[in-house]
């Protein structure tokens, strides 16, 4: 069964169309990737699928549920994260802090019993405690475990992004350009962050600018050009489309 | 390790217990005019650490004053209308503030910066549009007079523990807010709301839940202190006293725990010795204000910290050690 069914997505934001009848399936245990010009939509499909922005019309399923229009928060819930593409981190709290927030979902109390530290409270915040460390250790954080999350180098805010949406526990993860501004080195360590998270059994949407690194990692990749989807289908298909090549270099009459 | 702990445990006993019972003692040799001074600190710490709990999130507003008015006037009405006992208005005028504050949240859920600050500016012109025209009820602009003292007490000395009692209550509350994942989602609210969002928390309810916390605190303030003074009237609840209340917090350091209170106490106090500098004391009160803010851009507590951190030991060693040892301490934010 398809964990992501997108039917039809159409974004108009008063005359601009962002996305116009996008179709997208991604299958449990896939890493599917989505590419795509500046401008094409990918952004605004991203977040029409972790909802911060509502589609002007067609539906988004989740592992069969309807989540169109439902707040970010529940869909979180239901296990559909994502990072953001320019870094979004909670700048004065410590990189183990920030990523103890995100395990909380299955460890979710009221308010009352957190405040005043019942036992099951503990017990639960331990877990989260101990979850968090985990991945700090899977994200190869552990140097900067306590530094203020302002204060890390780019490439480490990147892969503390990438392990707070990881935190949440999610099914699928959405990757908004992942390895944007890395260089050769930081790059090759956030591509292997995303193996291991991978071989933990979650399905991965990545949109990503870097070629290199979508042909080498992706299953299958769905091209947007203008709000539209121009191709879908195995990177070396990908790499020969016509289409695909024109969105991205122009035609051949147009250079003269 | 034993010993280092109880050295530093001591370090602290000392001067708490000290300064305890200066303070205990104070309305026993001091002027009742200090003892008064004393009680407007308390009330003031209450509205600087209530009004922490919303900014913390994102949200500045301009209307904490009219929580404390709605406490004020609601106990005060009951206690005069209805002849209830303190008590029960004390907590009526708690409660309908924070149902106030929730409400505001619920309505105004998708604005931010200066569009909430103008709609709490709007709501607390509504509300005292209300509290000087429902003359029935208010008394309108002569106010509400002769409200029924605190169990029948009439001197300043048993408000003085009253009132410090309460604030103490407060900060404990507020400290087990804070140290709770609550406020250190409340913190993440603040920092970035979106990522907060999709990392699963309902920012919407968390904001209303920490508005009426807040609120609640305020309202139960201005039920106290229309029972000590005995007199409310819309001049009681001038509209510039948000702003005080956001200074003080950012003088102490809005960051810190221990910000809105340092930032408190010494800006009441600064502004009750202004007095007798009569038309200086808005000047003065501005300079201490601006070179607080020059000077240490994280408030007084913060810049304590920073030196502390810089000067006295490494709180965190980082790196493996520190994992394998487990993670920090979560105290504070």
């Amino acid at each position: 069964m398809a964990i992501l069914e997108v039917d039809k997505v159409t974004k108009r934001f008063g005359g601009l169309e962002a996305l116009r009848d996008v179709d997208l399936q991604v299958e449990s245990g896939e890493l599917v990737g989505l590419i795509g010009p500046n401008g094409a939509g990918k952004s605004t499909f991203f977040n029409i699928l972790s909802g911060v922005t509502r589609p002007t019309s067609g539906k988004v399923f989740f592992q069969g549920e309807d989540i169109t229009g439902m707040k970010p928060h529940r869909i979180a819930e239901k296990g559909l994260a994502r990072n953001f593409q320019a870094t979004r981190l909670f700048g004065n709290l410590s990189v183990l802090k920030n990523i103890q927030l995100a395990c909380h979902i299955p460890a979710r109390t009221n308010i009352a019993g957190d405040v005043f530290r019942l036992p099951s409270v503990r017990q639960r915040e331990s877990e989260a405690q101990q979850k968090a460390i985990d991945i700090v250790k899977l994200g190869g954080l552990e140097v900067v475990s306590d530094e203020l999350a302002k204060n890390l180098p780019h490439g480490y805010q990147r892969a503390l992004g990438v392990a707070i949406a990881l935190a949440v526990g999610p099914k699928l993860l959405c990757l908004d350009e992942p390895v944007t501004g890395m260089n050769a080195e930081e790059t090759r360590f956030m591509m292997g962050f995303i193996e291991k998270i991978r071989k933990e059994g979650i399905t991965i949407l990545l949109v990503e600018h870097h070629m290199r690194v979508v042909m080498d990692i992706c299953d299958r990749i769905t091209v947007l050009n203008f709000g539209r989807k121009i191709a879908e289908g195995k990177p070396d298909e990908i790499q020969g489309n016509k289409d695909v090549i024109e969105a991205y270099l122009g035609r051949p009459e147009d250079v003269t | 390790m034993l010993k280092l702990m109880s050295r530093r445990g001591l370090n602290w006993v000392i001067p708490t217990v000290i300064g305890g019972s200066l303070l205990l003692a104070l309305p026993w040799f001091g002027r009742a005019y200090y003892t008064h001074i004393f009680i407007l600190i308390f009330l003031n710490i209450i509205l600087a650490m209530s009004y922490r709990l919303l900014y913390v999130t994102g949200l500045v507003s301009f209307c904490h004053v009219t929580f404390y008015a709605i406490g004020a006037y609601t106990s005060a009405i009951l206690a005069m209308k209805l002849g209830l006992p303190f008590g029960i208005c004390f907590l009526v005028g708690g409660i309908a503030a924070a149902a106030a504050a929730a409400f505001l949240i619920l309505v105004t859920s998708r604005a931010r910066g200066a569009y909430f600050f103008l709609i709490s500016f709007s709501f607390l012109g509504v509300m005292n549009t209300v509290f000087m025209q429902w003359r029935g009820m208010t008394g309108g602009a002569s106010g509400i007079t002769s409200i029924p003292p605190i169990m029948g007490f009439t001197t300043v000395t048993p408000y003085f523990y009253i009132i410090l009692a309460f604030t103490a209550v407060t900060i404990f509350v507020m400290y087990l807010l804070y140290r709770s994942r609550f406020g250190s989602e409340l913190m993440a609210i603040g920092e970035a709301e979106d990522l907060a969002e999709v990392i699963g928390i309902d920012v919407l309810r968390h904001r209303m839940v920490a508005a009426a916390i807040g609120a609640l605190f305020a309202g139960f303030a201005g039920s106290l202190f229309a029972h000590y003074e005995g007199f409310i009237a819309p001049t009681s609840f001038p509209m510039w006293t948000t702003i005080y209340i956001l200074s003080w917090c950012v003088i102490g350091g809005v960051r810190k725990f221990w910000g809105p209170i340092v930032g408190a106490v010494l800006m009441t106090a600064i502004s009750e010795y202004g007095r007798m500098m009569g038309a200086m004391q808005a000047i003065f009160y501005a300079a201490v204000l601006l070179a607080v803010i020059m000077a240490m851009p994280n408030g007084i507590v913060g810049l304590v910290d920073t030196l502390r951190t810089r000067f006295g030991r490494r709180q965190y060693l980082g790196g493996d050690t520190k994992l394998g040892a487990g993670p920090p301490p979560v105290v504070d934010e």
